[in-house]
């Protein structure tokens, strides 16, 4: 397995119950404290509800509930990444994952070894080790395609 | 782009949401309705129509279905040629300049077969966002509650 020998990308690592995501910083507005979401009824579980940003809606998903996980209660230490829009999406459809708590700067060098992961962890486009750790960077286009299906 | 079209806000259970008036609807008490005595029922009261009477359906703040009898107000929506209506704790039409609507279709399938139950949403400082309803679709939710009842 050949190590990653590209210019260092800054990325964050956003832990979730599940596999830890890593987020190109290129692809985050901003990271905020979870306040009190509207419910959207009738709406998948993985879609924990909107959150009120800068004057904009922002939908609020779960990875790990969206890949079949249980879903727990967020802490008070849990916090939204915002992503830019998806591709393909309209430009203001800016989409909030939650993490545990609160995202950790990395830089993906020459250093990081891309590793394999089980096949349950979906709308991964590659993972990789840091340290010990395995991180999955998600597939933004196969993530586009669930959330928003036949749009 | 946000709208500054008029709305009407419909409390439901302490939850807030909003519906456009690029349809159109009626607000009634609830001592100009009939009241449906049947205990449980979904149908909590009709409205009178010059073709019959139109169904007045009580929902949670999650739009799933539950019967009370502690309400004052309905409101009563045209979809085609037919008629829902939805009981609420609170009605109140909001001025054309308070209300900033962004639009917004939350992620997820279409929760009816008319499409997504929502368009909008309200965005204010401080305080979560107050979703706007796609009236079409409302009907459309409120019809199907009628069949499954």
């Amino acid at each position: 397995m050949s190590a990653i020998s590209r210019d260092p990308v800054h990325a964050l690592e956003v832990p979730t119950d599940n596999l830890p995501l890593l987020l190109p910083s290129a692809c985050m507005a901003e990271v905020v404290a979870l306040p009190r979401l509207a419910r959207v009824p009738l709406a998948p579980p993985w879609l924990l509800g909107v959150l009120g940003w800068r004057l904009r809606p922002v939908p609020v998903i779960s990875y790990d509930v969206l890949v079949g996980g249980e879903g727990h209660a967020p802490g008070p230490r849990a916090r939204v990444v915002v992503l830019y829009p998806l591709p393909g999406r309209k430009p203001w459809e800016f989409v909030g994952i939650l993490s545990a708590s609160e995202p950790q700067s990395r830089i993906i060098d020459g250093g990081v070894a891309p590793t394999a992961i089980d096949d349950s962890f979906r709308y991964i486009a590659a993972a990789l080790k840091f340290d010990e750790r395995t991180v999955g960077i998600p597939d933004f286009a196969a993530l586009a395609k669930v959330l928003y299906p036949g749009r | 782009m946000a709208e500054t079209r008029q709305f009407l806000r419909i409390g439901l259970m302490g939850v807030d949401y909003l519906l456009p008036n690029s349809t159109s609807y009626v607000i009634e008490k609830r001592e100009h309705l009939e009241i449906n005595g049947e205990p449980g029922a979904l149908i909590a009261a009709w409205q009178s129509t010059p073709t019959g009477r139109a169904p007045g359906y009580s929902v949670d703040a999650n739009l799933k279905p539950l019967p009370r009898n502690s309400w004052q107000r309905a409101v009563f929506l045209k979809a085609g040629n037919q008629t829902f209506g939805l009981i609420a704790d609170e009605l109140q039409l909001l001025p054309r300049e308070d209300v900033r609507v962004e639009p917004f279709i939350p992620p997820g399938p279409a929760q009816t077969p008319a499409g997504h139950l929502f368009s909008g949403a309200w965005v204010r400082a401080g305080q979560a966002p107050v979703l706007v309803f796609e009236p079409g679709a409302l009907a459309d939710y409120l019809m199907h509650l009628e069949a499954a009842a």
